[in-house]
């Protein structure tokens, strides 16, 4: 079984590695990165976007241009995450937590490069595992009910709540607001809209990267009407002048 | 020691969740429930308002139990009842407007009277701020974009 994966991966290395495949992966990471740093440009919707340029191309450089697209996009989000505090898509909510007192330290340099370098370590042994443990996984994976997806939202979900500052309870009480947010828009199973309140705008649901913008504008607004304005309360607090602006060259 | 009956921030915190919560089982009332084995469009709304409640209720109990701290208190240190008001008639200006008089007049409102919250403001840079930013928001949004908002219009849609 590892001999056939290890032949198969230096079959596909040999491939991947020829000059004009590399030269495609490479302006696949270009423009993912690029792209990815727009605020609200995640990863699916950049390669949805790019996805007519691969049109003309040959199968095999198509694909490595969109897998170089999917990583670019991926830590370009990252990018804005830590210089502007602005989550571009969910998954970069935590790295604004450690990457944005960093780049206020004057350090985001070099929170960028730890960035590049646990993205890199980390994707290559999710890649290196998933190459080696695919078939043992499968078993596994044929045994992974319902109640086991169930418990594990809910453990992710905790998890996400004791992120936030402050108390916990609090956190809780954000996350089942959030997943209230969710429900809006049109039943999955049965197409019903829920929380509509006739509006058909929103029987999508509510559009997560209008959601996020508000709330950071609406951090500022207390901030500022609040009184709490002043050297205490910058170190805590979000306080982030750069994203409207940001937001509106986004557009 | 201070006095248990004071007004903290968490208990009104704790109501205004356990509203949410409320107002979400009343509005999921409408959508069936269906059974366990069958969810309705209504269950998890009902199971995830029911949650709210009882959170809300946690946290103001929480509140009650412990300790007063300084910043538990429900006093502004210096509230800009001036800016409250502008930033908040800001958009609801916009929403107004821009039904009936369209996307010109109504960024034009928005901008400049969400910018005289800011007591440092003159009249004149508020003034100059509202055209640019409607002169950018024109230039982007009906020409660059075409979005199908008339930029003039008189009257309701």
């Amino acid at each position: 079984m590892i001999y056939s994966a290890l032949t198969d991966l230096w079959y596909g290395f040999g491939v991947a590695l020829e000059p004009h495949n590399i030269v495609f992966c490479f302006l696949g990471v270009l423009i993912g990165n690029i792209v990815g740093v727009l605020p609200g440009m995640g990863v699916l919707a950049t390669i949805s976007i790019l996805l007519p340029l691969t049109f003309g191309m040959k199968p095999v450089g198509a694909i490595l241009m969109l897998a170089g697209v999917f990583y670019g996009a991926q830590y370009g989000g990252a990018i804005c995450s830590i210089l502007l505090n602005l989550p571009c898509h969910p998954p970069h909510a935590v790295t604004c937590l450690d990457g944005y007192p960093m780049t206020k330290q004057g350090r985001g340099g070099v929170a960028l490069g730890m960035t590049v370098f646990a993205s890199f370590v980390g994707a290559s042994w999710g890649i290196t595992e998933m190459t080696f443990l695919a078939p043992v996984l499968v078993q596994v994976a044929l045994k992974f009910g319902p109640a086991e997806v169930c418990s594990l939202m809910l453990l992710g979900l905790l998890a996400g709540s004791t992120l936030a500052r402050g108390s916990p309870i609090k956190g809780v009480a954000m996350t089942v607001f959030g997943l209230l947010l969710g429900i809006v828009g049109a039943d999955i199973e049965t197409g019903t809209p829920r929380f509509a309140f006739g509006m058909t705008e929103l029987d999508d649901g509510v559009e997560i990267v209008a959601l996020a913008l508000a709330l950071f504008g609406i951090a500022e607004f207390m901030n500022t009407t609040c009184g709490r304005r002043g050297p205490t309360s910058s170190s805590g607090s979000c306080r982030c002048c750069a994203a409207p602006r940001s937001a509106a060259s986004a557009r | 020691m201070r006095n248990s009956l004071t007004l903290k921030k968490d208990y009104f915190a704790g109501a205004l969740m356990v509203l949410i919560g409320v107002g979400a089982v009343l509005e999921a009332r409408h959508y069936s429930i269906g059974t366990l084995f069958h969810m309705g469009p209504g269950f998890f709304p009902i199971i995830l308002g029911v949650t709210m409640t009882g959170i809300g209720i946690l946290i103001a109990g929480v509140a009650a139990t412990a300790q007063a701290a300084d910043d538990d208190q429900l006093h502004m240190p210096n509230p800009q009842w001036r800016a409250w008001g502008c930033i908040l008639a800001g958009p609801i200006l916009f929403i107004i407007l821009g039904t009936y008089g369209g996307l010109i007049p109504a960024t034009f409102a928005c901008v400049f009277v969400s910018a005289l919250g800011d007591k440092d403001i003159t009249l004149k840079s508020a003034l100059v701020l509202g055209v640019a930013v409607t002169v950018f928001g024109v230039a982007l949004f009906s020409y660059l974009l075409q979005v199908s908002m008339p930029m003039w219009r008189w009257g309701p849609l």
